[in-house]
């Protein structure tokens, strides 16, 4: 631009806004972020005495109303989300609705779509496996409670989370948020845990980084690092993660792979991040086949290790398991030795 | 905007330090500024007002429908606070007369034909000008305000400005475009009638 441009000119007549002194900022920052917090815990409490409040009313109208109410109870389909659920085990509910009477917990099934506002929950036993149309695959361990903020920011009230964003399989590239009391954990392109326990948070990152944005610091954690925050806000680094063998619950309730029609290499692209592990091929022939090879059928219902052994079995390709890697070859060669 | 304005007002609800944040960069700064012209340019007053209409606001977060835009819906809560500080305080709010308030923004925007004057009173334009110019800024959203100071006043490149947004260079022109728009809109709203005949 030159300084014929009038926008340009009228700018620089008039400088930059004033800013407003560092102190006083500060002063109304924290003022503000004080009542911010008060309010979150005064809603938190609100929504509490709500739902109590709704199980008692509930109770003395049931009669009245009786099924009459199933046509107004809002379905688990309704809203604008794009939030499919891809796997469930075992009972898995979710709640929607700001309405006392009407808010009512439907079953998750398989093609669910997640509104807006949903509380998702868990059992003891029952795990969840969501994929946002940012491409995450979005797992919730057993005894979670996550609730669906937007297409791609989640609070996660208790339990825990699994987030795995695979670029190639990536509708579109963005980040997602997953906000908790600790902080908001905002992922790079990654895999990775974040769990609840007894008011701590402890983040495991598996591939790539990710970010902690806590109320008194910034934290990236990259792939082998683990941060655990305390309820009193400190954050500590260490690079032990995954070895409590944290991802074994995320593989086990991991979205199967729709093979038919698929290359033996893109299965194994999936099966070996499923894993966590590199993947190496002991012959450059099967290297170069793996891409051309189409499979047919279906692996759902199997686990991982059934799926890797049906289908690599069924292409004549021979495997072995070493730390942190699958070896391949082809069957011609005999067995791979250890 | 008003859709990344109830975004960003979800995701604040929802406990989102990082919406905080942004929430209180991008609209502290023109509330304080739009403040202090409303309290004798007292800035002890001024942060009296904004603390109270921040904490107002930030009570009431969940009534934000994004009818209008969030900037202007804080501007009514500040509003309020200004006039219950003159009710503490005893002093007249009348005496308080602001050019923007008034249809008739002309004859301070004649300071732009005047900029070569000098005298208390050519002064006395140009500060009232600049004061409508930061005004016009402070109502767009805070990327665009952003964007324009930093490509005009700092002189930054395309791509020094893409940097720190973290867009890539054609998305950032494509966002200087339309800020410059909204700015071009919004100007020739403010000046509309002026005696001037002053136009960008």
């Amino acid at each position: 631009m030159t300084d014929h441009d009038p926008i340009e000119a009228l700018l620089k007549a008039t400088g930059r806004r004033p800013a407003v002194p560092a102190d006083r900022t500060d002063r109304v920052r924290d003022a503000a972020r004080a009542e911010w917090k008060r309010q979150l815990a005064a809603g938190s409490r609100r929504r509490r005495v709500r739902w109590t409040v709704s199980l008692a009313a509930a109770a003395v109208v049931v009669f009245g109303v009786g099924l009459g109410m199933r046509s107004l109870r809002p379905s688990v389909a309704q809203g604008l989300s794009g939030i499919h659920v891809e796997r469930v085990t075992n009972a898995a509910w979710a709640r929607h609705g700001s309405l006392p009477l009407f808010r009512s917990k439907s079953p998750l099934r398989v093609g669910s779509v997640i509104s807006w506002d949903s509380e998702i929950t868990t059992g003891d036993d029952a795990r969840v496996a969501l994929r946002a149309p940012t491409g995450h695959s979005v797992r919730l361990d057993t005894g979670t409670t996550l609730r669906v903020v937007s297409d791609s920011v989640f609070a996660l009230e208790r339990g825990a989370i699994y987030v795995d964003f695979h670029h190639r399989s990536a509708l579109r590239e963005t980040s997602i948020q997953i906000v908790t009391p600790m902080g908001t954990i905002e992922d790079a392109g990654t895999q990775f845990e974040a769990r609840l326990n007894a008011g701590s948070l402890s983040i495991e990152v598996r591939e790539g980084s990710v970010t902690l944005l806590a109320p008194a610091e910034r934290s990236v954690a990259h792939a082998g690092q683990t941060l655990r925050i305390d309820p009193s806000g400190r954050i500590v680094r260490t690079e032990d993660a995954g070895a409590g063998g944290g991802w074994t619950w995320a593989e086990a309730i991991a979205p199967m792979f729709e093979i038919d029609g698929r290359s033996l290499l893109e299965f194994l692209d999936w099966m070996t991040r499923e894993r966590g592990v590199r993947l190496e091929f002991l012959d450059t022939g099967l290297a170069e086949k793996a891409s051309t090879i189409v499979l047919k059928g279906s692996i759902a219902g199997m686990t991982l290790d059934q799926a890797t052994t049906s289908v690599l079995s069924t292409c004549g390709v021979m495997h072995r398991r070493e730390p942190g890697v699958l070896v391949v070859g082809t069957e011609r060669q005999g067995p791979p030795s250890r | 905007m008003s859709s990344l304005d109830r975004e960003l007002v979800q995701r604040m609800l929802s406990g989102d330090d990082r919406a905080f944040t942004e929430f209180f960069d991008g609209y502290f700064p023109g509330l304080f500024r739009f403040a202090l012209a409303r309290v004798g340019r007292n800035e002890d007053a001024a942060e009296e007002v904004v603390q109270a209409t921040l904490c107002a606001a930030i009570a009431k977060l969940q009534t934000f429908r994004g009818e209008a835009a969030l900037f202007t819906w804080l501007c009514t809560f500040c509003r309020h606070e200004v006039s219950a500080f003159y009710r503490r305080t005893g002093r007249n709010h009348a005496a308080v007369a602001l050019v923007e308030d008034d249809p008739e923004v002309a004859a301070a925007l004649e300071s732009l034909a005047a900029a070569s004057d000098s005298g208390p009173e050519a002064a006395m334009r140009r500060d009232e000008t600049a004061r409508l110019v930061h005004l016009l800024l402070d109502r767009l959203p805070p990327r665009y305000a952003a964007a324009l100071e930093w490509k005009y006043i700092e002189g930054l490149s395309v791509a020094e400005i893409a940097a720190r947004f973290d867009l890539t260079a054609k998305a950032t022109e494509s966002m200087l475009t339309r800020a410059r728009e909204a700015f071009r809109e919004g100007f020739s709203i403010l000046t509309r009638g002026s005696a001037t005949g002053e136009r960008i």
